[in-house]
């Protein structure tokens, strides 16, 4: 998938904003406004998008008139920049694949990374690499079973036994980088 | 010839914010100063709250300061002056949470030594400021009576975050058929952790209660 993603100010985050302008039914593409405004003269850039990723909208709430940045882009931004750094100590030149561990109460939506990723990955030791999600299920302690429970909605957090609710969660918050598989030139590396 | 090279990170993808806010934190405990970062969507009262707030605590000689995070505008610390503390504005241009080096940048030039509590207003929002640790003592996460009861089971990673939740606009409730048991299960769901408060900066309802909590935890943090 191509975006085409202008960033004025290198070292600001680009917002996405004022929502999907136009869609053809067609192209089965939309288009989404990518405003820069870390700077006065605020850009506006049309920015293709598939369908399927209209779903990091959500961020913009109701209130189209103030452009939100979806927090899994500055997510995916911090992911490439950790990313580059080991990339560059392994002594590699580009990145294959980066395997992300996601808990379900981390309050990442796994499709507004994908999106977020693409985003920040182009031009970097990363562009054209997959984003793997492994997701990190809830699990909690209860007192009542005195035991660990893995709990299958965020809505509830209840032992699924007993109804005791589980403050104590041990795990499910998880928002970490676990491994890349990234390509090293042997000449270099030899 | 490229070879593939798996490398093994396991590293906090916000590990920076993380690492920053507690850095912060650090400091704030050894200032003395108890820090809030108040969250809540759009329009459920967190200004008009927290200016009563100020105001309350100002007048029994607590030391408080506000930092505001605001998309655009400089509005609610214009509102928030009115209460007498020190009010400081971030504006985000944009970005729909604070971050630690937010925080951080605007601290410069205030003694924290000299505050006893220190109020984030964070960027109306339910969402993003939820990964986002500013180095506070205390999370506190508004729901509002105009909002409706299952609120919390919307956004549970936020409500899960909080370190107590205040239902603000209380005195709307009978208006607007508000469910307060409702709501309050809705919350022990999401966050079974966290104390409950009912709040109406308007009629004064619940407000000595949370005047008292606020209170009381000062006093532990010097």
């Amino acid at each position: 998938m191509h975006y085409l993603f202008y960033s004025a100010y290198s070292n600001v985050s680009p917002i996405l904003g004022s929502a999907w302008e136009q869609y053809s039914s067609h192209q089965k593409i939309l288009y989404l406004n990518i405003v820069d405004n870390g700077h006065k003269n605020t850009r506006y850039k049309q920015v293709p998008m598939a369908k399927s990723l209209i779903f990091p909208l959500y961020c913009t709430h109701s209130s189209l008139k103030k452009a939100n940045i979806m927090h899994e882009l500055s997510i995916a931004y911090e992911l490439v920049a950790i990313a580059e750094a080991h990339v560059r100590d392994a002594g590699g030149s580009a990145v294959e694949r980066v395997t992300v561990r996601i808990g379900e109460l981390s309050g990442v939506v796994e499709e507004a990374l994908q999106f977020g990723y693409d985003i920040a990955t182009a031009g970097t030791l990363l562009e054209g690499s997959s984003l793997i999600v492994e997701r990190v299920p809830i699990i909690a302690f209860c007192p009542t079973c005195a035991q660990q429970q893995t709990l299958d909605t965020m809505q509830y957090l209840a032992c699924p036994v007993c109804h005791t609710p589980t403050p104590d969660i041990l795990q499910g918050r998880e928002l970490e980088i676990s491994s890349m598989a990234i390509q090293v030139d042997e000449e270099v590396s030899s | 010839m490229m070879q593939p090279r798996l490398v093994e990170i396991r590293q906090g993808v916000l590990s920076k914010n993380d690492q920053l806010a507690a850095s912060l934190r650090d400091r704030f405990e050894s200032a003395g100063v108890t820090v809030l970062n108040v969250v809540s969507s759009p329009g459920s009262g967190k200004t008009t709250l927290l200016t009563e707030t100020v105001r309350q605590l100002c007048a029994d000689g607590v030391r408080v300061a506000v930092l505001v995070g605001d998309l655009a505008t400089e509005n609610d610390a214009e509102r928030l002056r009115e209460s007498g503390a020190p009010v400081r504005q971030i504006v985000t241009g944009g970005t729909c949470h604070l971050e630690a080096d937010m925080i951080e940048r605007h601290l410069e030039g205030w003694n924290l030594a000299e505050l006893d509590l220190l109020i984030i207003e964070n960027v109306g929002n339910l969402v993003c400021p939820a990964s986002f640790d500013l180095g506070e003592a205390l999370r506190v996460v508004l729901l509002c009576t105009t909002e409706g009861e299952d609120k919390p089971m919307k956004y549970p990673p936020m409500f899960n975050s909080a370190d107590v939740v205040l239902l603000t606009k209380i005195d709307l409730a009978e208006v607007v058929e508000f469910d307060e048991t409702a709501a309050r299960q809705s919350i022990v769901n999401v966050a079974p952790h966290a104390p409950i408060l009912a709040v109406s900066a308007k009629t004064q309802q619940g407000m000595p209660a949370w005047i008292a909590f606020l209170t009381e935890r000062i006093r532990e943090q010097v």
